[in-house]
């Protein structure tokens, strides 16, 4: 009978220890099960950003030349409403400078390292200026206000700026370096921003989308 | 003793069926408890304790209890992070990953709970993991760095770049708003460009080894102000400080002073207290409701040089930030 029990204790003896590593192995797992859907996570499709650009500089900007602000009237607005006239461009980040599309016809009254300074004629309480060399950053891109980042991944929509600066260079700056001398008449139409950072000297900056000579 | 054997087998399989239910209960609806989770890469960096500390102040100001998770730049922590969140049944996150594609999982696993999730300051390679991104226009603010940077180095001359993490998309898109420009310059030669994993220290490191075998620069560009500041200290140490231009970017506390004292040449003042009171107010607008947010929500960087740097010197900087 003592035999039998000793038989029964040991048996319910592995019974326990069996139980507890169950309910460890349980509450402390080894090894870890988890989802690999991460591919099906991925963000907005890719996109060819040169692609994008030509078509956005093809057949987006033109349609928009009629609606865009004149720079004297852009002006005649900053200097009374500098806050009202920022709902007039588009930003695309938050406490970004607004960049407003911008056209008219202008006297080029100097020639300068940064651009073309321009006489709108009239009096203006900064300098109006169309860039002539090299175009970096957002401008043409936020221009429209339509390529925003939420629909892009990010390398893709920081390299549409690029491609936009790229086909801005090679289709609109050499007519306006070839052409542009002092007293000489311009039509333009660009991506414009308020450059103020320095108080003294604000800078209407205007990225040429498109320059002609009447 | 069968009947105890009975009560104790009825007993064990009670434990192990709660347990199992307890590890199944994906897709069940997270109810929300008034605990917002703050998961931030390092707090071994001043920056991102501006971050987690501004992001857990809004959610307590709206109410919310909110605890801060450090991560430790460590993709391995970030993940028992999630698992102890998730497990602990928290009504938010707001996150700033270590990783943009090896934290996708994390912020996945998350939101199989019902658990919403927005980034801050770092982004994530997906679009479906997170509510919303509150990032930093960092390309757009690393292309002002490099202008002022052809401005006061000049259009010739060597120069180094030290990048932070590599599996952060940050790190390139500052490098590539850096290059867009700078990269027009023939005369400008990257001689080495490096990682120093956003880390002082290893920036310092870095710093000294390169100068060893390039002994002639004349510009540092850095990824942050951390390893802007100590690439310094390694060009301080070399006796080269006043001849070496060094670039930062973030906008520290220490790098602002840095560049009033004319230590370094610039620095990109990024708002991490508006990228995390943006989130902050995001998830409370979710946790009321609302379900419409923008996916990616950039946010301006300005170029701080010593012609503006008043403008975000204190009080200043405090009623703009």
């Amino acid at each position: 009978m003592s035999a039998l029990l000793r038989t029964e204790g040991a048996r319910f003896g592995r019974f326990l220890w069996l139980a507890a590593v169950l309910a460890v192995l349980v509450a402390f797992p080894p090894v870890h099960f988890r989802s690999t859907r991460v591919a099906d996570s991925a963000g907005p499709a890719r996109v060819s950003p040169r692609a994008f650009a030509e078509a956005f500089w093809e057949k987006t900007l033109p349609g928009r030349r009629s609606g865009a602000i004149e720079a004297t009237e852009l002006w005649r607005i900053v200097e009374q409403d500098p806050k009202g006239a920022s709902k007039l461009g588009h930003t695309s980040s938050i406490g970004g400078r607004p960049v407003f599309l911008v056209r008219g016809t202008a006297t080029v009254a100097k020639l300068g390292e940064q651009g073309v300074v321009l006489d709108l004629g009239t009096h203006t309480t900064g300098a109006t200026l169309l860039v002539s060399g090299p175009i970096f950053g957002n401008q043409l891109r936020d221009s429209t206000g339509v390529i925003r980042l939420q629909d892009f991944d990010s390398f893709d929509f920081n390299a549409i700026s690029a491609e936009l600066n790229r086909l801005a260079e090679e289709r609109v700056l050499p007519d306006l370096r070839k052409r542009a001398v002092i007293g000489a008449r311009v039509v333009f139409f660009g991506a414009a921003e308020i450059d103020d950072a320095s108080a003294e000297h604000v800078i209407l900056r205007i990225v040429p989308i498109a320059v002609g000579w009447p | 003793m069968k009947a105890v054997r009975r009560i104790f087998l009825c007993s064990v399989l009670a434990v192990l069926g709660a347990a199992i239910l307890g590890g199944c209960d994906a897709g069940q609806e997270n109810k929300g408890n008034g605990r917002i989770a703050v998961v931030v890469s390092t707090l071994n960096n001043p920056w991102f304790v501006v971050l987690a500390n501004t992001a857990r102040d809004e959610a307590q100001r709206r109410g919310y209890q909110a605890t801060i998770f450090d991560s430790q730049n460590d993709p391995a922590r970030e993940a028992e992070h999630f698992e102890n969140i998730v497990a602990a049944g928290y009504a938010a996150i707001l996150f700033n990953p270590t990783d943009a594609n090896g934290s996708i999982a994390n912020a996945l696993r998350a939101k199989a709970k019902q658990i919403p999730v927005f980034t801050m300051d770092r982004e994530l390679n997906s679009t479906e993991a997170t509510v919303s991104q509150v990032l930093s226009d960092n390309y757009a603010g690393a292309v002002t760095v490099g202008q002022y940077f052809v401005e006061t180095v000049g259009q010739s001359g060597n120069y180094v770049e030290l990048l932070g993490l590599v599996s952060d998309n940050n790190t390139w898109n500052r490098s590539k708003g850096f290059h867009s420009v700078v990269d027009r310059f023939p005369g400008l030669k990257m001689v080495a460009q490096q990682s120093a994993e956003f880390d002082r220290t290893k920036a310092l490191e870095v710093m000294e080894t390169i100068l060893q075998a390039q002994p002639s620069i004349q510009a540092v560009f850095c990824g942050n102000d951390a390893m802007a500041l100590g690439a310094y200290q390694a060009l301080l140490g070399a006796g080269k400080a006043n001849s070496v231009k060094v670039f930062g970017f973030d906008g520290s506390d220490d790098a602002i002073h840095s560049v009033s004292e004319g230590r370094l040449s610039s620095t990109a003042m990024q708002y991490p207290k508006v990228m995390a009171r943006t989130v902050a107010e995001f998830a409370d607008r979710y946790l009321k409701g609302e379900r419409q947010f923008p996916q990616k929500v950039p946010v301006a960087v300005d170029l701080v040089t010593v012609h503006n740097v008043r403008r975000f010197s204190g009080d200043e900087r405090a009623a703009q930030n």
